[in-house]
């Protein structure tokens, strides 16, 4: 497609000159405009989970410091790069929370029984309500409601923490050592269509902090963003700087 | 002489009572199915059994994790309001309690929900503000829109409204205490189905409601299932949280 202002010799007419100024303007508007678009297409990216929390804690046990992970990995070990993920997510979960990995050979505290995993894919439905557009006197709609059957999936981690016993069940010589008494438990969990779990990680995890060795006393709901769960997991799993010596 | 000033006692105490209405009013009230059977009429009131012990009949549900042990709990303490008590060994009990409870697959039904007909009318277009013919004064009108359409409720109709529900059960049966003979167990002496089915599937939050419906109905026979009424505030929900 030719330019055909471009072919145009002489000085630009007054007409011309007007729409010169027009396009200047507009291309200032349009950069405010796209300025806009991006900013509430930023906005409208956050991505927020609905989070559902369990957690139950044994009153009469203390929360236990020191831990030993055993992982219980769905995928037999076959998705190595969501077990890596899904590892360093959880470690990062329980160093926010002040616990931390017993050294090899050093009795811990209890031993923690990692679940992860997305479930069987059930049914859901869905209502969207159409909100008023805004556009002008006879374009504005009444707001309805739209419902419409969508296959869900239960991503969750489920932390379970035992005491470490060694000893033998004295009732059954010879069998190997029982499991220690339960101290606390939780489960996290996002429900929605999608059925892989890595993205969903960061907000399970990040949001299981606060409540490892908590009763939450029945499920609990609340949403999440992303990006915070995030960073609130980088952050907390940090080590707390040590204060630096007064001057003398 | 100055009027008294009259006490705001009555004014506080009517804003105190509408609150506590509302309080009342917020409570959540669940409609469980209950579905009991009994053999104790058979027996003999001394030769009744009083005392339990309590077992997971879930293999997924194991004895000794704490999401067990409170409903364990809760199931007890529904127990101890019907005279029962746990027997300090499995050897020495009367009865053996078998505890199921969970949530069963989610299932898609309809349910009839009443929605406004709406209907769209235009409004009268709100006119000009106007001066008097001499000028001296404006004329602003106070009645009228924009000429936009107003939506009116002009009847109610009755739609089938997909919804998901899960439903929540609690199960405890009861047995004698005994060997079983030639592979067959013991009889049962009674057993209480309890279920829920809502959208919620918050199951946790389900066992004290549960729970408190079981307490009603261990040793009855209901003959068929029945569809029974409990809210939060009952005393006996009140009760089965309390624990012992």
């Amino acid at each position: 497609m030719k330019n055909t202002r471009s072919q145009s010799s002489g000085p630009p007419s007054r007409q011309e000159n007007s729409r010169e100024a027009a396009r200047a303007g507009l291309t200032g508007r349009g950069w405010f405009a796209l300025g806009l678009l991006a900013a509430c297409l930023g906005a409208g990216c956050q991505t927020v989970h609905q989070v559902t929390i369990d957690s139950i804690s044994n009153p009469r046990k203390q929360i236990g410091q020191s831990y030993e992970l055993d992982v219980i990995d769905p995928s037999g070990g076959v998705d190595v790069e969501l077990q890596v993920m899904a590892l360093a997510t959880i470690k990062e979960t329980l160093a926010a929370r002040g616990l931390y990995e017993a050294p090899r050979g050093v009795k811990p505290d209890s031993i923690i029984t990692y679940t992860y995993g997305v479930g069987q894919g059930h049914i859901n439905i869905v209502t969207e309500q159409n909100t008023s557009l805004l556009l002008g006197p006879m374009l504005t709609t009444l707001p309805s409601t739209n419902s419409k059957a969508v296959v869900v999936f239960d991503k969750f981690i489920e932390l379970s923490a035992r005491e470490a016993v060694t000893a033998p069940d004295p009732n059954r010589p010879g069998a190997p050592a029982r499991k220690g008494e339960e101290m606390w438990n939780i489960k996290a969990t996002i429900v929605d269509t999608k059925n892989t779990l890595a993205p969903y990680l960061a907000a399970l995890g990040s949001s299981c902090i606060d409540y490892i060795g908590e009763n939450s006393g029945q499920e609990l709901h609340f949403k999440v963003e992303d990006k915070v769960a995030k960073a609130n997991l980088k952050l907390r799993s940090k080590p707390a700087p040590v204060p630096a010596p007064a001057a003398k | 002489m100055h009027p008294q000033p009259q006490s705001p006692l009555p004014t506080k105490s009517l804003f105190a009572a509408a609150l506590l209405l509302w309080a009342g009013c917020k409570s959540t009230t669940y409609v469980l199915q209950v579905d009991a059977i009994s053999q104790t009429g058979q027996v003999a009131q001394a030769a009744e059994p009083k005392s339990y012990r309590v077992r997971s009949r879930n293999p997924s549900v194991a004895d000794d994790s704490l999401r067990y042990n409170e409903v364990s709990a809760y199931i007890k303490t529904a127990l101890s309001g019907k005279g029962l008590y746990e027997a300090p060994s499995a050897e020495s009990a009367d009865l053996i309690i078998d505890i199921d409870y969970g949530m069963e697959t989610p299932r898609m039904k309809y349910q009839t929900v009443i929605k406004p007909i709406i209907v769209l009318t235009v409004s009268q277009p709100k006119p000009l503000a106007d001066r008097s013919p001499n000028g001296s004064r404006l004329f602003m009108p106070i009645s009228g829109g924009a000429g936009q359409p107003i939506g009116k409720i002009a009847g109610w109709q009755e739609e089938a409204e997909p919804v998901v529900v899960y439903e929540k059960y609690l199960k405890i049966s009861a047995r004698e205490n005994r060997e079983a003979v030639e592979g067959r167990p013991a009889p049962e002496v009674w057993s209480v189905n309890v279920s829920a089915e809502d959208p919620s599937n918050e199951l946790r939050k389900y066992m004290p409601i549960l729970a408190s419906a079981t307490a009603e109905y261990i040793g009855t026979n209901t003959k068929q299932e029945k569809a029974v009424s409990v809210s939060e505030n009952d005393d006996t929900v009140k009760f089965i949280k309390k624990g012992m």
